[in-house]
């Protein structure tokens, strides 16, 4: 079914900054031809090989003058798959929607350190977070849609974003819909709420809902967490699939699930990363000891 | 049945049955059910009052008929009168009021729920003030409208920009009537309003922000469809608590007797419950007066329960347009 679906081989530069004036730097990091990495059977194993989308540098959020997330330097691959793990509580949904500016609509958050997206600080004054939302979506734990049609929760991001007529955005909302596997379970009931859908076709509209706009990075927070086994299993494969097109974060408590899905783990403990590393060298020999002690459920 | 001795940890036989005594839960719901029963009794006991004393009253001449009837000596002549202008009235009025309370109403609740900061001097100013007006005895309101509406407002267009001697909008009319009306029922529009906006799940804003939605776009095409049916419930309160409603107007708009309909929105007008009010404590005949007394209140309750259903049924269209997507 991929075979069909266009992929983003050279992802367009993407120009974030609200004002027309500075031109931003330009983007250094090579585009990837995919097809050939996912036939390696081994993503490479260390994280100097994949050119980064996201450089996150000395990050640091405040809720009042509470730390949340301190001194956060991670470089997030480009294509791959990246999987923050720890503990309840620490900070890693908060690190996440850092990624995409999230945290401005709390009023008591204060961000310090600098984000990188395609090498543009997103926290630049010139930046506008809308146009950013554009292009680092997001998946939430519990899944959203909106009490309208199934169509029109595909549709909504393409209508905001002015992406296309009526006709190219059926065409968009049936690619987004096929995607995530959703298209032949839905398209009798196109019109139907979306609420009538079980847990897990939510999510999966969701998550439509959120490529439906072509981003580059997908963030989850812990996208399966509230689903059945057999859901949660088909949001997996999904997103070994959607690693072809986009670059995701994935929150999760799952263990097993980071193992599984994740190229990369990040694991966080009281809002520091203290060992981001191949998901195979976290899991297999982690480097400090705290992050052992999680792994093997010692704590958590 | 089995053969498991039936005894708990210490040895003792299990005992999980007890005499059928009547238990406190029985007791209590009993009581609370007859408290609550009482309401039920007392809401019986005034409709049927007021009806079995209005019923006579109630004929075509006098729903239909026209209020303007005058006896020989071209006096008001309550007596054979009809209430069509005063029902005219009352519509009028209430749907004025409407107009008026809504969209102020409405975007105040906005702003205070969406954009104030909730801790800034500026909104607890504007909650106490919302807070305090709810809590003003009708009278006052009916003062402050003859005093600021008809009396500055009014007169002040009248001298600066009419610039006539003889009174046009410095005068008692519907429109000032209507904005009395509207500053006391307005607490109740921004308070449904504020709620209804509160009760829209943050992960629905969420899902809409994620996706690069604005702020006010979230709120045009998220929050607000979402909010919609509480908004009009709102609405729905602010009629009831202003039809009817005569300490406001006898100051600021409604007419003792007039011959005419209302023409424009500075003319005054007859009214219902100002009307029953009058027919209450001028009357000199009062056993002739108590079944057209009655009678008009039961059409004033009628037209009451008739402007709620007409708000209850826009409510649920606008709740229906909104699952209609359901097969
Ligand atoms: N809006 C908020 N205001 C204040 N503190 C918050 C807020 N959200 C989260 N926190 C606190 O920040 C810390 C990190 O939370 P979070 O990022 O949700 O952790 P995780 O996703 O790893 O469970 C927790 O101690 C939490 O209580
Ligand atoms: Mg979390």
């Amino acid at each position: 079914m991929t075979n069909a679906l266009p992929t983003i081989a050279h992802p367009p530069r993407v120009r974030i900054a609200s004002p027309p004036g500075i031109a931003p730097a330009v983007n250094v990091s090579a585009p990837i031809s995919h097809q050939v990495e996912s036939l390696e059977a081994e993503p490479a194993a260390e994280p100097v090989a994949v050119p980064p989308i996201i450089q996150v540098q000395d990050l640091s959020l405040l809720y009042g003058n509470v730390a949340a997330v301190q001194h956060v330097t991670l470089d997030i691959p480009r294509y791959r798959v990246t999987a923050l793990i720890g503990p309840s509580g620490c900070g890693k949904s908060t690190f996440l929607r850092c990624l995409n500016r999230m945290n401005d609509f709390i009023p008591n958050a204060r961000t310090s350190g600098r984000v990188l997206f395609q090498n543009q600080d997103i926290y630049a004054r010139e930046i506008n977070p809308i146009r950013l939302r554009r292009y680092i979506g997001m998946v939430f734990q519990r899944s959203n849609p909106f009490p309208q049609s199934i169509y029109d929760n595909v549709a909504f991001g393409l209508r905001l974003h002015k992406m296309g007529r009526a006709e190219t955005i059926h065409d968009q909302v049936e690619l987004a819909l096929r995607k995530v596997g959703l298209w032949d379970e839905v398209k009798d009931r196109l019109n139907q709420n979306a609420v009538t859908l079980s847990g897990g076709q939510q999510q999966r509209l969701c998550i439509a809902r959120a490529i439906a706009i072509k981003p580059q990075v997908l963030l989850m927070d812990e996208p399966a967490s509230a689903l059945d086994p057999i859901a949660t299993a088909k949001i997996e494969e999904l997103i070994l699939q959607l690693k072809e097109d986009y670059t995701i974060v994935i929150v999760t408590h799952n263990l097993q699930q980071a193992g599984r899905c994740s190229d990369y783990t990040a694991f966080f403990y009281m809002g520091q990363l203290i060992e981001f590393d191949a998901t195979e060298n976290i899991f297999g020999q982690p480097a400090a000891e705290a992050t052992e002690a999680y792994i093997n459920g010692r704590f958590g | 049945m089995n053969s498991i001795p039936q005894s708990d940890v210490s040895g003792q036989p299990l005992d999980l049955t007890s005499a059928p005594t009547l238990s406190q839960t029985t007791l209590f719901t009993a009581l609370f059910r007859s408290v609550a029963f009482f309401l039920v009794g007392v809401v019986a006991l005034l409709v049927a009052y007021i009806f079995s004393q209005g019923f006579h009253g109630l004929n075509p001449a006098f729903l239909f008929g026209s209020a303007t009837s005058q006896d020989s000596s071209g006096m008001f002549d309550v007596h054979n009168a009809g209430v069509f202008e005063m029902v005219f009235g009352t519509i009028l009025l209430v749907f004025l009021m409407t107009v008026l309370v809504m969209p102020v109403g409405v975007i105040s609740g906005i702003y205070l729920n969406e954009f104030s900061d909730p801790n800034a001097w500026t909104t607890r100013i504007i909650r106490s003030a919302v807070n305090n007006l709810a809590g003003v005895p009708s009278i006052i309101f009916g003062l402050f409208g003859l005093g600021f509406f008809v009396y500055f407002i009014g007169g002040s267009i009248d001298d600066y920009v009419l610039h006539t001697a003889s009174p046009v909008f410095g005068k008692p009319a519907v429109i000032w009537a209507a904005l009395t009306l509207a500053v006391l029922t307005m607490p109740v529009v921004v308070v449904s309003t504020e709620q209804a906006l509160r009760s829209v799940p943050l992960p629905l804003r969420d899902a809409a922000l994620g996706l690069g939605a604005t702020k006010l776009q979230t709120l045009r095409q998220i929050v607000l469809p979402q909010a919609a049916p509480g908004i009009i419930t709102g609405g729905i309160l602010a009629v009831s608590r202003g039809a009817g409603e005569v300490a406001p107007i006898m100051f600021t708009g409604a007419a003792y007797y007039l011959a005419h309909l209302p023409q424009s929105i500075t003319d005054q007008f007859m009214e219902l419950g100002y009307h029953i009010y009058i027919l209450a404590t001028q009357s000199p005949n009062v056993d002739r007066t108590r079944p057209l007394l009655f009678a008009t209140v039961v059409v004033l309750l009628l037209l009451t329960f008739l402007l709620n259903l007409i708000a209850i049924l826009v409510r649920a269209w606008t709740r229906h347009r909104m699952r209609s997507y359901r097969a």
